[in-house]
């Protein structure tokens, strides 16, 4: 496979990232620096495939085998699932469910360019009254830059409408399909977070212009 | 031509709004080796203002209720009015004479907003001149000046309590009540019965007539706000209440202001110089003075405006800390360049206006032109304010140079601020 050069994966990352000055614009040895505190990075321009499985059956696996649902205790353990895919042999190495909700998923992560993308896939398991939302995904900068793609994804727990019609006993299982618009060799690890409040977050967005200074001051 | 009066005026508001941040730094000196650059203001040339951001179009009728009540006052005025007192009649006639001028005087203005607070100012005076005159000859208001005050309260409360934002759009919301807002904050205040009326008028006419003036400024005040208000919703068909929305908008681009400015943090209230260079008699010391300064005052300015419910206004304030940030850091690397660090002349201010003029305009007409309005109007401030300062022989070149760079490098920043306002809106 012909993996995109470093320097466009950055460019892919600034451009996903809003973050248009990454480090060593300015001079480091004439401190204090200007911070944009986004070693962290926010990548705003994700596509994401959401699913939800009513029979609560294992969505996706490594390796050969699915869990069954029946399987009590191997089977609520099996529903959580994660997978960083930056190639077509990670994805060589997942078997994913007979399900129609686990077929969206393959065929989304099937659709990839991973010259251009990678996909975090996730899957857990929901009380039948609930419902997960994802509300950022960042990957970490520095990882990046050595080619590891190390993505996490923030994701908040909330009450379904409450004309839904559900059982407290039930459980069902839920999966994400991230695509993140940067490529990378491996994924040497990954991240996830769960919020019990999808109130929005108060941390707020980074806003970020181009203007550059006049090469003189008052000169041409 | 604007009376002495008004200019003083302006020169106070934009102190406040535009020039916020001027207390000298703590480091460096003021002292300039460009003292000697003569400047007038042919060097800097003058300013287009861009189109008013007030979403429709503003009937001459505000005006002309303004010129009529303005005319009213001043015709219970004698043209030669006796007062024992030579000086106070003199002054009385003098200022009498003043208004009766402005009666048919366009003012300079580009925006109908800003041509009504001329207007209410002018009214405000003649209100002046009727109390003091009355006040001379005998006549004490106190009494009546308390009913008034406590009718304008009255009507205030009850145009508060109806305004819920109706708009056509969360935009418009903005763009229509945040001069309404500004308003209401003003009659607020000119409503407060402090200066008193003075005990003796006789003995203290001038206070009683400040007093007097001051009330007709409320009343002209809250008669604007309740007039923009008709105005824009008789031009528009369908109008919902937007204020949870502006308040929702609001908070959203509260956190990003306060995100974004944290980038600069280590360059706001700083006891040491950031830069490794001698800015000492610099444009880039006024540049990094003004560019510091006005994200420091700004966010305190949005912060009261959030707590005193001004929502419209916080929005805009925040898309002016955005653009404020960007300048900043534009002003950082642009010294750490070795910009702005040159000698100033008189071709040096010179290029300098004219981009600043430039970046105006075209602030102006890239899209969202009307919040790109809003949040540009503080460069409008300083040029104008540049300007009276070089008519007056006060100005120094170095810092005129510094605060034009400025004004460049937040016109410059202003479409991606807009930009980034409006679609939080949507």
């Amino acid at each position: 496979m012909v993996m995109p050069s470093l320097t466009r994966r950055r460019a892919l990352l600034a451009v996903a990232s809003g973050v248009a000055a990454l480090a060593g614009c300015s001079s480091e040895a004439d401190p204090p620096m200007i911070d944009p505190q986004s070693n962290h990075n926010t990548i705003e321009d994700y596509e994401v495939r959401h699913v939800r499985n009513e029979d609560g059956v294992v969505l996706f696996a490594h390796g050969a085998e699915l869990p069954t649902p029946n399987d009590e205790e191997r089977g609520r353990y099996a529903r959580h699932g994660r997978s960083v895919i930056v190639s077509e042999d990670d994805l060589a190495e997942l078997r994913f469910g007979d399900v129609q909700e686990a077929g969206r998923l393959r065929s989304f992560v099937t659709e990839t360019d991973f010259d251009s993308s990678s996909v975090y896939l996730l899957s857990m398991p929901v009380e039948a009254c609930y419902e997960i939302r994802l509300q950022s995904a960042t990957v970490e900068l520095d990882e990046l830059k050595r080619d590891d793609l190390q993505p996490h994804a923030d994701f908040c727990r909330t009450h379904r409408p409450a004309d839904v019609e559900c059982s407290v006993e039930e459980i069902h299982t839920v999966g994400f399909a991230i695509r993140l618009p940067v490529a990378a060799e491996q994924s040497s690890g990954m991240g996830r977070g769960m919020s019990s409040s999808c109130r929005p977050s108060p941390r707020g967005e980074y806003f970020n212009a181009t203007v550059t200074p006049a090469s003189g001051g008052g000169g041409e | 031509m604007r009376s002495r009066r008004n200019v003083l005026a302006g020169l106070g508001t934009i102190s406040v709004t535009g020039l916020a941040g001027c207390a000298a730094l703590p480091f460096g000196n003021d002292h300039s080796d460009n003292e000697d650059v003569s400047l007038s203001t042919e060097d800097i040339g003058s300013l287009a203002w861009p189109e008013s951001p007030f979403p429709v179009t503003v009937p001459p009728s505000l005006v002309n209720a303004h010129r009529d009540r303005t005319r009213e006052l001043l015709a219970a005025v004698p043209p030669d009015p006796s007062v024992p007192n030579g000086a106070v009649a003199e002054e009385v006639q003098s200022d009498r004479e003043h208004t009766v001028n402005q009666l048919d005087d366009e003012p300079d203005e580009s925006w109908p907003t800003e041509e009504l607070s001329t207007w209410r100012g002018r009214r405000n005076e003649a209100a002046g001149v009727l109390g003091t005159y009355r006040a001379a000859t005998g006549k004490d208001d106190a009494e009546a000046l308390t009913e008034r005050q406590q009718g304008v309260r009255d009507d205030l409360a009850s145009f508060v309590a109806d305004h819920e934002y109706r708009a056509s759009s969360p935009l418009e919301a903005v763009l229509a009540h945040a001069p309404i807002e500004e308003l209401v904050g003003d009659c607020r205040r000119h409503v407060r019965p402090a200066p008193a009326y003075p005990s003796d008028p006789v003995a203290s006419p001038f206070q009683a007539g400040d007093a007097v003036g001051r009330v007709e400024l409320a009343r002209a005040t809250l008669a604007d706000a309740r007039r923009l208000r008709e105005t824009y919703l008789g031009e528009r068909s369908e109008t919902t209440a937007q204020w949870t929305a502006l308040i929702d908008a609001s908070r959203r681009l509260e956190y990003a202001a306060s995100r974004t400015r944290s980038s600069v943090d280590d360059f706001l209230d700083r006891e040491e110089s950031p830069f490794r260079a001698d800015l000492d008699g610099t444009a880039g010391r006024w540049l990094f003075r003004r560019a510091s300064g006005y994200v420091e005052a700004k966010v305190e300015e949005a912060r009261e405006h959030r707590n005193d419910g001004q929502f419209a206004a916080a929005v805009i304030e925040a898309g002016q800390i955005l653009a404020g940030v960007e300048a900043l850091r534009a002003t950082i690397n642009g010294i750490r360049d070795g910009a702005y660090l040159g000698e100033v002349t008189t071709e040096s201010v010179s290029r300098t206006a004219d981009r600043a003029r430039e970046a105006i305009t075209t602030a102006g007409e890239r899209d969202n032109p009307r919040v790109a309005a809003q949040i540009v109007r503080p460069t409008l401030g300083t040029f104008e304010y540049v300007t009276n300062l070089i008519a007056e022989h006060y100005a120094d070149a170095v810092r005129v140079e510094g605060d034009l760079a400025w004004a460049e490098l937040y016109a410059r920043a202003v479409p991606a601020a807009a930009e980034f306002v409006v679609e939080r809106l949507e």
